[in-house]
């Protein structure tokens, strides 16, 4: 058994209204699980159970997993509790639940992927032009008016019909169906319309506690609040604002540091870092928001005393990627940590591959899903894989689905029998090439593969046009010549583990490895950039990030960046970095 | 919480226009005749409470789905569930808007396999909106106890693991102490059995037959006793015997005359009966009641007590008895996660007689009024539970016109000082008009004794119709019209006459009308010209405006029942034959009266004033007249044809073809 410390205990020893603010390291997750065990294993009540949330599947797994451990064999974590994602807790319980109060005429909501419906096709030119970017930015407010990023829609459409946002996004409510990001902001609407609603899940689920609550909306947060009105017993909201990483999926730790001025809730701390080293500690802590103008957190794991200071590699313009990496791999080994996936990470702010790779490769939507099915297939994924290959041959051969009443399903049956379709899906998607391979030769094999279905299932085209017309990419870029040549992995990949792992900042969040490196490609514009690390406010997302890859590693931090004339001193004074020139 | 409403279709009888029950808290009977749907309905229930379970003891099966009459079956089948005071945690079932209420709902379709098979598929779920989840836990929340119709409460009472005794035990003995201390004695009591020598020497044997054939390699030995000491062994042997309350001492008996001396006593008289040979004694009773009985008496009184019935010795009654009260007994523990116990009971009147019938019905009674969570469904062809269960309690089955109906009888627009009298009225017999297919209510006794024999002399016997005949021994029909005519259907449960008196010439505002004291011999003249232009009574009228409906229909006499029969210039002789024999020195003097007009009103009139001024003997007056009848019957019976025969008053006639059949054209 672990021991705690005094900070831990306090926060198992609490109840009510609480925030925990953890810092990185502090055993966040293991503190979670174990309050949730206390719960668990005194529990008596039917019918009732607590709710341990989180913002990823991810997190939570691993919440659950580490419960798991602690717990006697034979234990499991299930109804009457819940331990999953705060979204799935809202759409489960509430949203779909009870959503048919706020559709004429009632009927049970439906939850769709904003990427799915987002049909290239639909679209006025000008829209396309002009305004359009995700589906997903447009949201109905509470006034009933539609809305994109906040900002009431004035296109006037055509005179006779609305513009083709207005009718989509009827369309899809007239059906009853919602994007993911709507539904905290319609619950609230339901939960305000009806207390009772709110009554009822603070009585099913008297207990929650909210991980990684740095990533929750404003939306999520106020629907909180109404369960802690409504008689909720206790509320844990436990995070760490410095990494809150995810806004471009609506979180904002905004609402988080409201609850921690909340004088209302009691506040608790964890400041003690059991995973980095504290000369580790001692370096990032000038890029956290919170602790930059207090002290470093207090190093107190196994490797609190490990005597490596953080290094920061400068290295000219034409370094290679791959020699920088040698250079890391030759300071690990010095550091005696072995060069594996699950030790050493190197990670960036964007897509791993985002210098190799051109823009406006797919030149058809059925193309893409095409791709991306392959590249689902490659990664284990079958169920998407299945659904992005079967759209796919859907809109070749039977109809468009721009048009939102069609159900494949549906369609299909009145031409041959759906288990007939199913195999013809199947057949297709096995023999699909692979993602490793080039997109030049990729294409090439992907056209026989679909005209040879073609044929031998005696099906026809849509449009009577050829396979080529509608599977293709772009023949030519000029700033990438040899851009055939880039595999199409590339295009989907956020994170490999071959030699070492290789990922986005996100890939990695939550992770702890002995060593790791962040690699700053950019020298100018909004991303990482050593202007920015040196001189930008930490109260940025784009801090946060780097704030995140920083207080990975156990034993060593590196970051590589280009050799450039920004003043460094302040954030990385040479006291607390070793500066390494490449 | 508890069920309040239950909607069928298309499952076994019940079609696809669906079939709504209408439940209160506390006791439910549904009635109705054979193969109306009553046990499709418990099973519904059953069949829907245990939909989403693992453990289920009833099925949906293929042909479970309504047939319809051209011989179609229906390929989906649904049952809805409403229940009332939900609890908020029961999120699945519970409804947001009307927050104590909820409700859920399966659907069971026919689908085939792709081998060409038929298969029943079911889609369950909780609230208004299909797709929303519903899981065991909130069924489990129910608990349900069944007694079926077809039952053997006697091999449910013997010792099993899953016997109603054994679930008791486990719900009263629910703490680990209390379940070691039972087994502690009973491995106490097994060592101490061991310790006899016979047992001893029994295991001694065994063990050494068991080593020599395992040749020592598997070591077992075993150990002898009557229940293995572990609480589920407990349980599953647990049974139960009656010990009656009588026990025999024989004349020998050495306290024999000490206790045959106690019997002259006032006091202990009614614990001791004296027969031959011997005295029966209620010694319990005895000995609470004499308290200073000597040890030694005491201990022999209590060495008689010792023979006792197995349970495959009692009746199959007190079997049910003992299965229902240990059934209650269990639901009136509290049990956490436990929001409703539900108790579905099939003819609950089976091998009762009718005096524990109502003993049953004032348990069931007291247990729901004690015991917020008992629900008790129970289905019954019983008139004497109908009679004292309460209007608002039942639900009615019905077929009328080939389609299956039911009647909630709450719904029926009574006002609650008509329920009550309605329920003060309805007694056993009276009751019986929920099993009829008609109903004549008639006022008086005259009428029930003489309707009976006017539907044999016109061919229509009431039993070969299922009519009964109800009276209601004055005038207060409304109530009873009211609760015949069932809300918002044109097809009632049954159809219902009402013979009833015009009652004119009875208002002393009206120059029509006749005096009370008037009497046969006194002057009568302009009185027939009085009945002739009176207007029927206001209270006529009334009732008769509320049985402008196809279910109830009221048929009114000139004047009354009396004078309406002696309109009749054949029934004369009898009416006056059956007064002299009732009044033989009044009588003879009415008829002379009577045989000096030839007014046909006139003598009608007579008749009735000497009815009216001597009421006391109108049942005998009855009675005589309808022995006349039943002799004439039985002479159209035996083909003999009767000289001027007495002829029923044709609203009469009306009254009986309405509740029998339509009328036959030959009558017209």
């Amino acid at each position: 058994m672990f021991s705690f410390t005094a900070e831990q205990i306090r926060f198992l020893e609490s109840s009510g209204k609480v925030v925990l603010h953890a810092c990185p390291g502090s055993g966040k997750t293991t503190v979670v699980a174990q309050k949730m065990i206390n719960y668990l294993q005194n529990w008596n009540r039917s019918h009732q159970g607590i709710a341990v949330l989180s913002f990823t599947n991810v997190a939570s797994d691993e919440i659950s997993r580490q419960a798991l451990e602690m717990l006697p064999k034979g234990f499991s974590i299930e109804d009457p509790h819940f331990v999953g994602t705060l979204d799935s807790f809202i759409d489960n319980y509430i949203f779909l639940r009870f959503g048919y109060l706020l559709l004429k005429p009632p009927k049970r909501p439906t939850i769709i992927s904003s990427d799915i419906v987002n049909s290239y096709r639909y679209w006025r030119k000008e829209c396309y032009t002009r305004c359009l970017s995700s589906i997903g930015d447009f949201k109905w407010a509470s006034n009933g008016k539609l809305t994109k990023n906040g900002n009431e829609i004035t296109c006037s459409g055509n005179g006779r019909y609305e513009p083709p946002c207005i009718q989509f996004k009827k369309a899809l409510l007239s059906k009853g169906q919602f994007f993911q990001d709507e539904v905290a902001r319609l619950t609230c609407i339901l939960l305000e319309k009806y207390p009772e609603i709110a009554k009822c899940i603070a009585s099913r689920f008297p207990v929650i506690i909210l991980d990684e609550a740095q990533d929750t909306s404003q939306e999520q947060m106020k629907l909180l609040d109404f369960l802690c009105a409504a008689g909720l017993e206790s509320m844990y909201i436990v995070g760490d604002p410095d990494q809150s990483i995810y806004e471009w999926r609506n979180a904002n730790p905004e609402s988080f540091l409201k609850k921690m001025r909340d004088t209302g809730w009691q506040q608790l701390v964890l400041t003690k870092n059991f995973r980095s080293s504290q000369l580790i500690c001692n370096a990032t802590f000038v890029f956290s928001d919170i602790y930059k103008d207090k002290k470093a957190n207090e190093a107190s794991g196994l490797f609190a005393g490990y005597n490596k200071k953080p290094i920061l590699f400068l290295y000219e313009k034409d370094t290679t990627e791959s020699s920088i990496v040698e250079r890391f791999k030759e300071e690990c080994a010095a550091c005696d940590i072995s060069f594996s996936p699950d030790k050493v990470a190197v990670v960036t702010r964007g897509r791993i591959h985002s210098g190799n790779i051109v823009k406006n490769l797919w030149k058809t939507p059925e193309t893409e899903l095409l791709a991306k099915s392959s590249f689902a297939w490659m990664s284990g994924d079958r169920s998407k894989a299945y659904s992005f290959c079967e759209k796919a041959l859907f809109q070749l051969t039977i109809k468009d689905l721009k048009d939102i009443n069609v159900s494949i399903e549906q369609e299909v049956s009145k031409i041959l029998p759906y288990s007939q379709w199913k195999q013809i899906v199947i057949e297709v998607l096995t023999s699909l090439p692979l993602a490793t391979e080039q997109c030049g030769q990729w294409i090439t094999n992907v056209k026989a593969i679909i005209q040879e279905t073609l044929t031998t299932h005696n099906l026809t085209l849509l449009k009577g046009t050829t396979v080529a017309d509608l599977i293709k990419i772009k023949t030519h870029d000029t700033q990438n010549r040899n851009f055939k040549q880039i595999p199409i992995k590339n295009y989907f990949e956020v994170k490999t583990c071959n030699e070492y792992t290789y990922s986005s900042v996100h890939g990695v969040k939550g992770e702890t490895y002995d060593a790791l490196m962040l690699l700053i490609k950019g020298t100018r514009g909004n991303t990482l950039t050593p202007s920015f690390l040196a001189s930008g406010s930490t109260d940025t997302e784009l801090m946060r990030i780097a704030y995140v890859a920083m207080t990975r590693p156990r034993k060593l931090l590196a970051i590589a960046m280009p050799k450039s004339t920004v003043q460094l001193d302040i954030r990385f004074p040479r006291k607390k970095w070793d500066y390494i020139e490449i | 919480m508890y069920i309040q409403e239950v909607r069928i279709q298309n499952f076994r009888v019940f079609g696809n226009e669906g079939v709504t029950f209408l439940f209160n808290k506390g006791i439910n009977v549904v009635i109705g005749e054979n193969n109306s749907g009553k046990s499709a309905l418990i099973d519904a229930i059953r069949i829907a409470f245990s939909c989403v379970l693992y453990k289920k003891d009833i099925f949906f099966s293929k042909t479970d789905f309504h047939v319809n009459v051209a011989g179609e079956k229906a390929t989906s089948a649904q049952i809805d569930i409403y229940l009332k005071d939900v609890p908020k945690n029961l999120i699945e079932i519970w409804d947001p808007v009307q927050t104590d209420c909820g409700e859920f709902h399966v659907i069971f379709t026919l689908e085939k396999t792709p081998a060409g098979a038929d298969k029943v598929k079911y889609r369950a779920w909780g609230g208004k909106c299909e797709g929303n989840s519903l899981s065991a836990d909130t069924l489990e929340a129910v608990n349900l106890a069944y007694l079926s119709a077809l039952r053997d409460a006697t091999n449910e009472m013997r010792p099993s693991r899953n016997s109603k005794l054994a679930e008791l035990l486990e719900t009263i003995a629910n703490k680990p102490e209390e379940k070691e201390s039972l087994v502690e004695k009973l491995r106490t009591a097994n060592q101490e059995i061991l310790q006899s020598e016979s047992l001893g020497k029994t295991k001694q044997v065994i063990n050494e037959n068991l080593l020599s054939i395992e040749q020592n390699l598997l070591h077992q030995t075993v150990d002898l006793g009557f229940v293995e000491p572990k609480f589920e062994s407990i349980t599953a042997s647990l049974r139960s015997w009656i010990i009656p309350r009588w026990h025999f001492m024989e004349a020998c008996h050495q306290y024999y005359s000490l206790i045959s001396d106690l019997e002259h006593t006032e006091e202990y008289k009614p614990f001791i009966h004296i027969q031959d040979g011997g005295l029966y004694i209620d010694i319990d009773a005895l000995i609470e009641k004499k308290k200073d009985l000597d040890i030694a008496i005491k201990e022999a009184l209590l060495a008689l007590k010792t023979h006792s019935f197995e349970i495959f010795q009692n009746g199959l009654g007190y079997n049910n008895l003992l299965f229902m009260s240990a059934v209650l007994g269990d639901m009136s523990f509290a049990k956490s996660g436990i929001y409703a116990n539900l108790f579905l009971v099939e003819e609950p009147e089976a091998h009762l007689h009718p005096q524990l019938q109502e003993l049953i019905l004032n348990f069931f009674a007291k247990k729901v009024a004690h015991y917020e969570n008992i629900q008790v469904i129970m289905t019954s062809h019983s008139p004497t539970l109908v009679s004292k269960i309460g209007i608002k309690h039942i639900n009615l089955l019905y077929e009328n016109q080939h389609k299956l109906y039911n009647y909630p009888l709450v719904k029926a627009s009574l006002t609650d000082e008509e329920r009550d009298y309605l329920e003060k009225y309805l007694d056993v017999t009276k009751s019986q008009l929920f099993f009829a297919k008609g109903v004549i209510f008639v006022e008086g006794i005259s009428e029930a004794i003489l309707v009976p024999e006017f539907t044999k002399l016109i061919d229509r016997p009431l039993d070969m119709y299922a009519v009964e005949l109800v009276n209601i021994n004055g005038v207060g029909f409304s109530p009873f019209a009211k609760m015949m005519k069932v809300p918002g259907q044109d097809a009632g449960f049954a159809k219902a006459s009402i013979i009833t008196d015009d009652d004119r010439c009875a208002n002393k505002e009206e120059p029509t009308y006749i005096p009370k004291d008037l009497d046969f011999n006194d002057d009568l003249t302009g009185i027939t010209d009085k009945i002739e232009h009176g207007t029927p009574s206001d209270r006529y009228n009334s009732i008769s405006d509320l049985c402008s409906n196809n279910i109830v229909r009221c048929f009114g006499s000139v004047k009354t029942f009396e004078y309406a029969l002696a309109l009749e210039p054949n029934n004369i002789s009898y009416m006056l034959d059956a007064i002299a024999s009732a009044y033989p020195i009044a009588g003879p003097k009415l008829k002379i009266k009577v045989n000096e007009t030839s007014d046909q009103q006139l003598k009608a009139l007579m008749i009735w004033l000497f009815i009216r001024s001597r009421n006391s003997a109108k049942a005998q007056v009855a009675l005589a007249l309808g022995r006349a009848l039943q002799k004439q019957s039985r002479a159209i019976e035996n083909g003999e044809t009767v000289a001027s025969p007495f002829i029923v008053p044709q609203y009469i006639k009306d009254a009986i073809y309405n509740v029998t059949r339509e009328k036959p054209a030959l009558e017209e």
